[in-house]
C-alpha cells in the first residue's frame, strides 16, 4: 500500500509490514498504524513512521544497543495484549526525542515500544523496573543501573532487530 | 466528572468490564484495585501524562534524516 510521509514522499509498504497499535500511543491516540522504516542497515536508528499522518515519524533505537543490560518486563496483561508467549519473543525499541543539540538525544527506557513480529500487534508499554526513566542520554550518559531481578527463559537471545522486521 | 462516594471494600464499574475497587484507606491515601480486560491500560495519571508529553517531544526530531545521528554514535564509539 502506499504511504505517504514528509521525509520520505510516498512510498510502497507491504500490508504485512504495517504495525497496528490498537490504541494508538500515549497523545496519538488516533495513529492505529505504523511502519518501521531503516534507511541504513549500518545505523542503529530507525524510522518509526505514522502512516495515517505523513508528519508524523519517531526516531527509535533498539535499546540493546546503547544499554545491554536492558531487559523489558513485560506485565502479563501486556504479555497477553500482544499475544506473545514469552516477553523474549517481542521486539523493542525505544523512541528517541532528538533536540537542538542532536548530543543531547535521549532515550525512553520506561515506555518502550513493543511488536509481536508475528501478528505485528503493537503497544507502547510503560514498565516499572527501576532505573529506566523517561530520558537515558544515549552518548556519554548515565547507564541505567538495575537490571531486573527476574530473569526469564532464553534470556541471552538478542531482540529483534528492525532488520527483522522488513 | 462523575463523582461517587464509596466506603471501604465498595467497587464502581465502568462499562460492561472494568471493576475499581477501595481495598484500603489510610489517612489521605487510597489503595485502589482495578480488574480490567488486558487491552485496557491502566496507569497512575502522571505517568500516562508524562509518557505522552514524552512522546510529543519525540514527534518533533531536531533532524531531517538519521545519518547525522548515526555520525555521532560512531564518532562516540572509536
Amino acid at each position: 500500500m502506499l504511504v505517504s510521509t514528509e521525509r520520505f514522499g510516498e512510498l510502497d509498504i507491504e500490508e504485512g509490514r504495517i504495525l497496528t497499535f490498537d490504541e494508538g500511543l500515549p497523545g496519538f491516540e488516533d495513529l492505529r498504524r505504523f511502519v518501521l522504516l531503516q534507511q541504513d542497515e549500518t545505523s542503529p536508528f530507525v524510522w518509526l513512521q505514522a502512516v495515517d499522518d505523513p508528519r508524523l515519524a519517531f526516531v527509535a533505537v533498539v535499546p540493546t544497543d546503547f544499554f545491554p543490560g536492558y531487559r523489558l518486563e513485560l506485565s502479563e496483561e501486556d504479555r497477553r495484549y500482544l499475544e506473545l508467549r514469552r516477553p523474549e519473543e517481542a521486539a523493542v525499541f525505544a523512541i528517541v526525542v532528538v533536540p537542538d543539540d542532536p548530543r543531547e538525544m535521549t532515550a525512553n527506557l520506561r515506555a518502550p515500544v513493543v511488536i509481536n513480529p508475528e501478528t505485528r500487534r503493537a503497544k507502547q508499554v510503560i514498565v516499572n523496573t527501576r532505573g529506566y526513566g523517561l530520558k537515558h542520554r544515549l552518548l556519554g550518559g548515565v547507564r541505567p543501573k538495575r537490571r531486573p531481578a527476574r530473569m526469564g527463559r532464553g534470556e541471552d537471545q538478542p531482540l529483534l532487530s528492525a532488520a527483522a522486521l522488513k | 466528572m462523575l463523582v461517587l462516594t464509596r466506603k471501604l471494600k465498595e467497587s464502581i464499574v465502568i462499562g460492561d468490564d472494568i471493576e475499581v475497587t477501595v481495598v484500603d484507606v489510610k489517612g489521605d491515601q487510597v489503595k485502589l484495585g482495578i480488574v480490567a480486560p488486558s487491552h485496557v491500560s491502566v496507569h497512575r495519571r502522571e505517568v500516562y501524562e508524562e509518557i505522552k508529553r514524552e512522546n510529543r517531544a519525540a514527534a518533533k526530531p531536531r533532524v531531517q534524516n538519521l545519518g547525522h545521528l548515526t555520525e555521532l554514535v560512531k564518532k562516540g564509539r572509536t
